[in-house]
């Protein structure tokens, strides 16, 4: 009760107001961040759930039993089943291999079917999202209709039976990869698949068993599935899941986690600044409170008792307090972004409040316990005598268990001992510089100072008197905007990369399985339209029979998918760009006689992943089968590949002349506009062995889920911006009392308010300008160990931020403490005398 | 009521010894008033903080109502101050956040006095500042603001007071007002007076005086021949 007065009593100064409102906006960032992090990790991996149409999928070579079902559905999961095949349809003369994709009513667990009345179109209002279809309709790609010469509700002939086409299938949601570009997809209902009669024993058919789980413990109901379940695998199942269904977007997700991790941490060591200034000036003031409880017989351990309850308490008000400012931050944040975001954001789960509120409680701990820490012991003689020298714990004790708290702190969010050493380093080095550069600066500002007029003097004079706090606001300033430009320069580089990845002329149709005579026609009909291709490369389908002059075995072809099926071979002379060598060497462009007499083995490249998979050294030898004609090649490299660029990569690569004695098709990448999307039915009916890949509908998905993120990434750093001004505001605030003091003096000394007013800007431009300097410096620092560690960027220095840097700190320190300070312009002196 | 026995009190300036308390002894009875007076750096402020047992001496002892506080812990001296110690100081050291009414409630609050609001009205009342009890220190003039200060002081009935200086930033005619006040309440009261100042006044309105001179060096204890 008596603790909850005192609060009250004391929420009538500024200092309590400032420790509470820090310790408000530490929890009220760290929970905004971490409930939009986690609200926006759930969709986006909701978001990828959808390239599944599920959360969990069971992929199956024979039908899945029925126990696995009963077993899902026991545990409370959605199910629902599909099945993929390739088979032939008809209508009339034409006819075209399919690929058939038969589901039941449950499809799709997750994302949505987008189907229209018109061929080729990826928007519009002719799309219709949702809805599922019935049995005796297909949904088919536009392609399909030129093929089969069809129009929307004609009938196709497909086994037994015959199917009304209904629907052009716009998007579906597990369309994501190649798993279906090799025939145009027919989705149809499970139900026709039987009645057709297309099915018999030894059919290559996948089976899927879709599952999906709802509610808070979703994760813990798809975990314990699989666990219970794992034993039953046979070897010709699989678990899919979203993190590897695409590894493209899970990479996406991966950095998105990461940079919001980054804004979280920035945010942490903000607040944590701001709460350090103003719990050390909170002590201050709590200075003459100690000493008369002390006159009135309180002892030093009910003191200590006393403010250990009032910590407590101002670190429950001020975390619910931040709690609930996070919240409505977030969801401001989140109503910014909502027309971006793929699904329904699911809420915030309890653990991030409990994060939020234990955030605040620790860094009361570890920023204003240790100022409070010393106030038991002060002598009551304080307030007696004004010799006696009032201790508050030493700066470097201060700032030890700060930066501890920090370590610990940004360890935990993070979860990367990696982004956590980046952003400590850059503390640690904005500390020390501090010390070093900001004193010998002070010091070097002094000297020099004493060349100009009395204003410059006084202003150097006062900077120096009160160095330690001068440094500290440096410190303050530093720390702050050297975040900020972390912040602004991970972020920029960040979508720079991405939006680089995916210009808008990235190839988004793949022609495939083009034979060799139909290039020339091809070829023709792209220039007609004036479309540019990638260049064309070579493609041998080939099986891997035996590795060092041993055959493969079963238990290495079950081990590897790539022993197990046909692989696609190329050649080049050159290394394709985006690739680079990883060991061994390329081989020449034109060999020399010495050359190919020293070895006559075929060299080949190896992607570097599969290499490693199927354990590959430089010189081993494999004996590849082109449709039983067989030929000996010795690995000579091994290459990495660069596969989030949309053109054509292989694995295995050759030289140009070595396999030209084998069958070969021919593929190539291309980007189509929407508007000439309509050659595709000339081309289809010209070349029907051609096969397209219709990438533009991937493409469109992770450019909106880029577009997601970068509008989310732009939100959350403006929300860190915001804090460094308001932790810039809260240390200009804390040093305002003396200054007032010091104007007041001044001014009944007889200076003008110019004078002031000049006093004022020389301190603070120069308080703006040392620490614009040092925030350069560690920025710089911490961005190289960011770059090269975290995002595996090429080191890259930034010179805009040397000159930037400090001219935005200068001025914005200074506009903020000359306009705070405007009351020891305008007030009179005996006013200003008053109030302190 | 206090009884002080050959006290000492030294301290080290740049490295030599400066003795600022020499051989100090005399009491002071219950209910009794005594002046301490002397000028600047005689070391007044220093008697009267090792009298409070808010410091240690160098050599000899203090008793407090029998009890010897110069051999005692921190804690078990502020256990005596709570029980017997009252302060007005020069500066009056009002919280500047707390009003008139809180600022004398507080020790009283501290005490976990169930009707600290009442007693503080009480003397608030007493003091003439019934009006001002919800006024903030800085709205209330020097005099008023050493009127709560006094009125905090004898809320919790101190058995002893000790004054620094009540009325060093005083006027004459405030501070005249402020020592009535405290005679008056020192009356009614029956507590012990023990003031530092420099006023010779004030010092003659005390039954004894204790005069200290530069140096240290103690001159004499003077029985009181005439009362206020």
């Amino acid at each position: 009760m008596l603790i909850l007065q005192m609060f009250r009593r004391s929420w009538r100064g500024e200092p309590l107001r400032l420790v509470v409102g820090s310790v408000a906006l530490a929890v009220a960032v760290v929970t905004s961040v971490s409930i939009l992090a986690e609200r926006v990790e759930r969709a986006l991996i909701s978001e990828t759930s959808t390239f599944l149409a599920a959360d969990l999928v069971l992929e199956s070579n024979s039908p899945i039993t029925k126990e696995w079902i009963d077993s899902a559905e026991s545990m409370g999961l959605k199910t629902s089943r599909m099945m993929s095949f390739m088979s032939m349809v008809y209508s009339g003369d034409e006819m075209h291999l399919a690929s058939i994709k038969a589901v039941d009513n449950g499809y799709p667990l997750r994302g949505v079917l987008r189907h229209s009345d018109t061929a080729f179109v990826l928007d519009g209002p002719s799309i219709i999202t949702g809805g599922s279809l019935r049995r005796g309709e297909a949904w088919v790609d536009g392609r399909l209709l030129p093929l089969l010469n069809i129009k929307l509700g004609d009938s196709i002939d497909f086994g037994d039976g015959s199917i009304k086409v209904t629907r052009i299938l716009v998007e579906e949601p597990d369309s994501g990869g190649f798993s279906s570009m090799t025939g145009s997809r027919v989705l149809i209902h499970e139900n026709d698949v039987f009645s057709a009669g297309v099915l018999i024993p030894g059919s290559r058919v996948k089976y899927r068993l879709l599952l999906a789980a709802e509610g808070a413990d979703a994760t813990d109901q798809l975990i314990e599935y699989r666990n219970l379940m794992s034993a039953k695998l046979s070897i010709h199942q699989r678990w899919i899941s979203p993190d590897k269904a695409q590894a493209g977007i899970s990479d996406t997700i991966d950095r998105a986690r990461r940079f919001l991790m980054l804004a979280g941490s920035i945010g942490v060591v903000l607040a944590g600044v701001a709460l350090a200034l103003a719990s050390h000036q909170f002590a201050r003031g709590e200075i003459l409170q100690v000493g008369l409880y002390k006159t009135w017989g309180i002892g030093g351990l009910d003191i200590r008792r006393l403010y250990i309850k009032y910590a407590i308490l101002v670190g429950v008000i001020g975390s619910s307090f931040g709690l609930v400012v996070g919240a409505i931050v977030q969801e401001i944040l989140i109503q910014l972004i909502s027309d971006l975001l793929p699904v329904n954001l699911p809420p915030p789960s309890g653990k991030t409040w409990t994060i939020g509120f234990f955030t605040g409680m620790l860094c009361l701990v570890g920023f204003m316990m240790p100022s409070l820490w010393h106030l038991p012991a002060l002598s009551a003689l304080t307030v007696l005598r004004k010799d006696v020298k009032v201790k508050l714990l030493g700066l470097a004790y201060r700032g030890i268990i700060g930066v501890i708290t920090i370590g610990c702190l940004l360890w935990y969010y993070s979860a990367s001992l990696m982004v956590a050493l980046a952003i400590f380093s850059a503390f640690v080095v904005i500390t020390l510089a501090t010390f070093i550069f900001g004193y010998s600066l002070l010091s070097l500002g002094k000297s020099v100072s004493e060349n100009f007029g009395s204003v410059w003097r006084l202003a150097f004079a006062n900077l120096w008197r009160r160095r330690a706090q001068s440094l500290l606001q440096v410190m303050g300033f530093s720390g702050a905007i050297s975040l900020l430009m972390v912040m602004t320069i991970v972020r920029t580089s960040l979508i720079d990369e991405w939006q680089w990845q995916l210009a808008d002329d990235t190839p988004n149709h793949f022609f495939i399985n083009v034979a060799p005579p139909e290039l020339e026609g091809v070829e023709s009909l792209m220039a007609s339209r004036s479309l540019e291709n990638v260049g064309w490369y070579s493609m041998i389908r080939a099986r891997i029979r035996a590795i060092n002059g041993q055959d493969l075995t079963s238990e290495q072809r079950d081990n590897h998918e790539s022993l197990r099926r046909e692989l696609n071979l190329s050649w080049s002379d050159t290394v394709p760009e985006g690739n680079k060598i990883m060991s061994g060497s390329w081989w020449p462009e034109e060999p020399t006689n010495d050359d190919l007499e020293a070895d006559e083995t075929i060299p080949v490249s190896i992607e570097v992943d599969v290499a490693n998979e199927l354990g590959l050294n430089l010189g081993d030898l494999i004996i590849f089968s082109v449709g039983g004609l067989e030929f000996e090649a010795r690995v000579a490299n091994t290459r990495s590949v660069n596969w989030q660029k949309m053109t054509p990569n292989f694995y295995f690569l050759f030289p140009q002349d070595a396999l030209l004695e084998f069958p070969h098709t021919n593929m190539t990448s291309v980007h189509i506009p929407s508007e000439e999307k309509g050659i595709l039915n000339q081309l289809l009916r010209e070349f029907p062995t051609l096969q397209v890949i219709e990438l533009d509908k991937v493409i469109k998905r992770i450019r909106s889920i880029v577009s997601q993120v970068t509008h989310g990434l732009e939100v959350m750093t403006g929300l860190i911006l915001t804090c460094g001004v308001l932790v810039m505001v809260t240390s200009v605030r804390l040093s305002m009392s003396e200054r007032l003091h010091e104007s007041a003096i001044l001014r009944t000394l007889g200076s003008s308010r110019s004078v002031i007013l000049g006093i004022q800007i020389i301190e603070f431009a120069s308080i703006g300008l040392i620490s614009g300097l040092l925030a350069a410096l560690g920025a710089e620092t911490s961005l190289a160990l960011i770059q090269y560690f975290i995002f595996n960027l090429p080191l890259v220095l930034h010179p805009a931020l040397w000159i930037i840097g400090p001219l935005f700190c200068m001025v914005m320190v200074a506009v903020l403490g000359v306009g705070y300070a405007q009351s020891a312009v305008s007030d009179s002196p005996l006013d200003l005398l008053r109030r302190l | 009521m206090i009884k002080v026995n050959n006290l000492s009190k030294k301290v080290s300036v740049l490295e030599e010894e400066l003795t600022i308390l020499d051989s100090l002894s005399f009491q002071v009875l219950r209910g009794e008033s005594l002046a301490i007076i002397g000028p600047s750096g005689s070391g007044k402020s220093t008697l009267l903080g090792i009298l409070a047992g808010l410091d240690l001496p160098s050599t000899g002892s203090v008793h407090i109502d029998g009890k010897r506080i110069t051999s005692m812990t921190e804690e078990a001296r502020a256990s005596i101050r709570a029980r017997y110690v009252g302060f007005v100081f020069q500066s009056f050291h009002l919280l500047p956040g707390l009003t008139a009414l809180e600022n004398v409630a507080l020790p009283l609050e501290l005490r976990s006095e169930s009707d600290a609001l009442m007693t503080a009205k009480e003397f608030l009342h007493r003091v003439g500042l019934q009006d001002r009890s919800t006024h903030l220190p800085s709205q209330l003039s020097g005099g008023e603001q050493q009127r709560v200060a006094v009125a905090r002081a004898f809320a919790c009935q101190p058995k002893i007071l000790f004054a620094d200086e009540p009325t060093g930033n005083l006027d004459i005619v405030t501070g005249s007002r402020i020592n009535d006040l405290l005679f008056e309440l020192n009356q009614e009261q029956g507590t012990t007076l023990v003031i530092v100042t420099h006023e010779q006044s004030l010092a003659a309105r005390c039954e004894r005086r204790l005069h200290l001179q530069c140096g240290a060096k103690f001159v004499s204890v003077e029985e009181m021949t005439t009362k206020c």
